[in-house]
């Protein structure tokens, strides 16, 4: 009885999603129901080429984790502990999916909008909150599936296939996340019912630990390598290494487990069973305590957050003034900063995107890493081309984003206010790009600068950076919407899903990236080939970006005006 | 001021249209009341007249303007409140009614004058610079009536206005509708309470299954249908009734 309730829970909340549509992708019925076979067949090419295009990428980011843990294995094997790149990668699986985790935790577990409804419901409220648990697992375990593979095929690929490896490996995949994703749920249970800001900034500390942590990992690796590489005596190394590695084990007795379900030791004096045994019943009976008390009082945070979402804060003093009267391209871009700042996830995502490579920057200075940056810098600095890269990292970082490829679909429940008012299609467009360029094109001027002043890049190269970079940013935002445009994501229940499962955001990053490819490939043309001087062939690319920008800008009018005025 | 010469809208092909062959005529300076059963049509009616939606079928304008060939130029005279009240969650009602009012170019001066007024006579002043997430479903409701008066727009479409609203805010809204059309301005809204059709329209029309079984003057229904004494609840329900009867004889047979 209990449990059917629990599966229609579950079930209840992706009726009439498809598991492709979350993500942006049509699913297979709604191709089949199409009527017109030309239509149909272009719809079916569409999303093949897009589950391609997300394998390419999958598989590419694999690829560079496999030989990461390969070199890492072999390593271990060195120090004569089997199985490092297991323990590594389950130290690192479990880390990362418990900040990435608990990012979301909150708005899946405590605040999601049909919770409201779920509460009146005549179901147990422990139910409701282990539902709310295996959504939580099941939108989030990809991530450490994502981190535990390449682990597995560096382990196969050194110590060969076993049944071992396969059995093994496939319950730990399964159960390995249970514990790191139950630690998520009890961390943002702890704040859930946080009156004060504390609560709402809980999602932010967590993606900041999350940027910071990849970051001096990074940085680790990258001084381990560079160390590992260049300095003389490889066996003082290998002896702290050792002794860190020794460290590592007696702290992560879990870890240690899971290495040994993969990758037996005859020291360790435990076979796969025992260790699978030992595993389970540890890391169950951890979660089952640590669940039990992320459920205490549900209801009660249930209705916390019910009631607290009614009453968000009142400004008190001087009732609210209407300063100047705006042009409607200024009130249509505060609207979509409006849609931004209405949803974390939102928030967390584009401005994080805009702002995170100064957080990197303050990191990787702390931790003084960035001499050795600087070193590796002035090794290609000597480059003609130098100007060219340190401008296509820049952008790089600057039009490599979600903030246009995504805008329709975060605003598609609000849709009708905006399609029913009388604005001109070009108003909307300009609004989007002027938006994108307020974020992303600062951030752009602001890196320029204090790249400028940090690297031997001479200062007169921004009169054609600027403007390059403008287009660039002009071309990638109107490709991203215009993608946006023609295939918004309409049905979502989280905002997550607009944004982070949202295929057109990656297929607008990889537009951006074809762009930055063509504009690279044509400054290696115009510097190495026609030996231009790089100034003249900055300017030359600034004006062909902007000679570009005309044929984007019609495209996007003629798929945009289809929501607006060519109904 | 409002005219819907034989549009059609299907949802998808193989269902039956959603409105089927509608042609409606309403007049400058009336209040037109849209009746129907749920699932009439209404709602879809009102999107394409608002030019949310397009047509399969027919032809619709509003001041003149066609909702297709001269979108935008329509929604300019046009003052609609949709069914549900959805908004910029975290704005204030204010800064909302600010930005309604640069979209259409109000002046300062104006604009804090009308807000005054309307906020002022919906009751909504206090809450005006709380979060519209804060809001109850009244009060967005009535958010939404001051944003499609803020432009002094010609024509009122408003999709079940009154849900929501407590007595003395339908009260204040029934008069504005009232004002609204003495000064020249045209009301079309849809609605359940046929009270408020019977007392406050000099038109309505009945739809059900998408098609226009009824329209006129209440006092052209009653003779229509021979029956003097009735209310419009007791028209509306035979007309809609005797519908679904022959629909069932249909099935049956
Ligand atoms: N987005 C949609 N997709 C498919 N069918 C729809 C859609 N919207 C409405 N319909 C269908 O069109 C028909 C008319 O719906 P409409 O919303 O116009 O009714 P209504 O008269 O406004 O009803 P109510 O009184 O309940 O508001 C219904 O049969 C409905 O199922
Ligand atoms: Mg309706």
């Amino acid at each position: 009885m209990k449990k059917s309730k629990l599966m229609i829970l579950t079930r209840a909340y992706s009726r009439g999603i498809g598991f492709w549509q979350q993500f942006g992708l049509s699913d297979t019925k709604s191709i089949r129901a199409e009527q017109n076979p030309l239509r149909r067949l272009r719809r079916q090419l569409v999303n093949v080429l897009l589950m391609l295009l997300l394998l390419v990428a999958l598989a590419s980011v694999a690829v560079m984790l496999v030989i990461n843990f390969l070199q890492i294995e072999r390593i271990g094997a060195m120090l004569g502990i089997n199985g490092l790149s297991v323990l590594t990668s389950s130290v690192l699986a479990a880390l990362i999916l418990f900040l990435l985790a608990t990012y979301t935790a909150g708005s899946t577990l405590f605040k999601a909008a049909d919770l409201k409804f779920l509460v009146t419901l005549p179901v147990r409220a422990d139910t409701i909150f282990l539902s709310r648990i295996l959504l939580h697992y099941r939108t989030n375990v990809i991530v450490y599936w994502a981190l535990m593979l390449p682990s597995y095929i560096a382990v196969g690929i050194v110590h060969g296939l076993s049944v071992q490896l396969i059995v093994n490996g496939i319950i730990l995949l399964l159960t390995g996340p249970v514990l790191p994703l139950s630690c998520s749920a009890l961390f943002s249970r702890l704040f859930a019912k946080n009156k004060s800001r504390v609560g709402r900034y809980v999602e932010l500390v967590a993606f900041g630990l999350l940027i910071v942590s990849l970051a001096v990992l990074q940085g680790l690796m990258t001084r381990w390598a560079r160390t590992g590489f260049l300095d003389i005596d490889p066996t003082q190394i290998l002896a702290s290494l050792s002794t860190m590695a020794d460290k590592a084990i007696s702290w992560l007795p879990l870890s240690v487990l899971q290495t040994r379900m993969i990758v037996s030791e005859e020291s360790a004096g435990m076979g796969p069973l025992v260790a699978t045994i030992l595993h389970l019943a540890s890391a169950g009976i951890a979660t089952f305590f640590i669940l039990r008390i992320a459920a205490t009082d549900y209801v009660s945070v249930l209705n916390f957050n019910v009631s607290t979402q009614q009453s968000v804060k009142k400004r008190k003093g001087s009732p609210g003034k209407i300063e100047k009267q705006r042009s409607m391209l200024s009130a249509l871009i505060t609207k979509e900063f409006a849609v931004i700042n209405g949803h974390n996830a939102f928030m967390f995502e584009l401005y994080a995107e805009a702002f995170v490579p100064i957080i990197l920057i303050a990191v990787y200075s702390v931790g003084g890493l960035m001499t050795d940056i600087s070193s590796a810098i002035a090794f290609i600095s000597d480059l003609t081309l130098f100007p060219f890269i340190f401008c296509g990292i820049l952008l790089a970082v600057a039009s490599i984003t979600m903030m246009s490829s995504t805008s329709i679909s975060r605003e598609t429940p609000l849709l009708d206010i905006i399609r029913s008012l009388p604005i001109p299609t070009k108003r909307h467009v300009q609004a989007k790009i002027a938006a994108h360029l307020l974020m992303f094109g600062t951030a752009f001027v602001f890196y320029t600068v204090i790249g400028m002043l940090l690297l031997p890049v001479g200062f007169m190269h921004i009169v054609w950076m600027l403007p390059l970079g403008a287009t660039v940013m002009i071309i990638s935002s109107c490709l991203g919407l215009a993608i946006d445009y023609m295939r918004p994501m309409y049905q979502w229940k989280l905002p997550q899903q607009a944004i982070k499962q949202n295929v057109n955001g990656i297929i607008g990053m990889v537009a951006s990236i074809v762009v930055l490819g063509i504009f690279g490939g044509l400054a290696i043309l115009l510097v190495q080939v026609l030996g231009l001087s790089v100034m003249l062939s900055g300017f030359i690319l600034a004006l062909l970006g902007a000679l570009m920008t005309i044929p984007a800008w019609k495209v996007l009018l003629q798929v945009a005006s289809g929501l607006y005025e060519n109904i | 001021m409002i005219d819907i010469e034989a549009v059609t809208k299907r949802y998808s092909p193989n269902k039956r249209p959603a409105v089927d062959l509608l042609s409606l005529h309403v007049d400058s300076g009336e209040i037109f009341g849209f009746l129907g059963p749920n699932g009439a049509g209404k709602s879809t009616t009102i999107r394409m007249m608002v030019g949310l939606l397009r047509q399969d079928t027919g032809t619709i304008k509003v001041c003149g303007y066609d909702n297709i060939a001269q979108n935008v130029e329509m929604k300019r005279c046009i003052g609609y409140v949709p069914d549900e009240p959805l908004f910029y969650e975290n704005m204030s009602g204010r800064k909302y009614l600010d930005f309604i009012s640069d979209v259409f170019d109000i002046d300062l001066d104006t604009r804090i004058a009308r807000i005054a007024k309307w906020a002022g006579r919906f009751s909504l002043i206090d809450a005006l610079d709380d979060k519209i997430s804060s809001y109850s479903r009244g009060m967005k409701q009535k958010l939404g009536v001051i944003a499609a008066l803020i432009h002094d727009s010609r024509i009122l479409v408003l999709d079940e206005p009154m849900v929501g609203l407590d007595p003395k805010s339908a009260f204040v809204l029934k008069e504005v509708m009232r004002e609204f059309c003495n000064t020249g301005g045209t009301v079309f809204f849809s609605t359940h309470v046929m009270d408020v059709a019977e007392r406050l329209c000099d038109t309505v029309g009945i739809i059900n299954k998408g098609a226009l079984i009824a329209s006129g003057t209440f006092a052209s229904l009653k003779e229509s249908t021979g029956e003097n004494q009735a209310t419009l609840e007791q028209l509306f329900l035979e007309l809609t009734d005797e519908e679904v009867e022959t629909n069932d004889t249909h099935s049956r047979v």
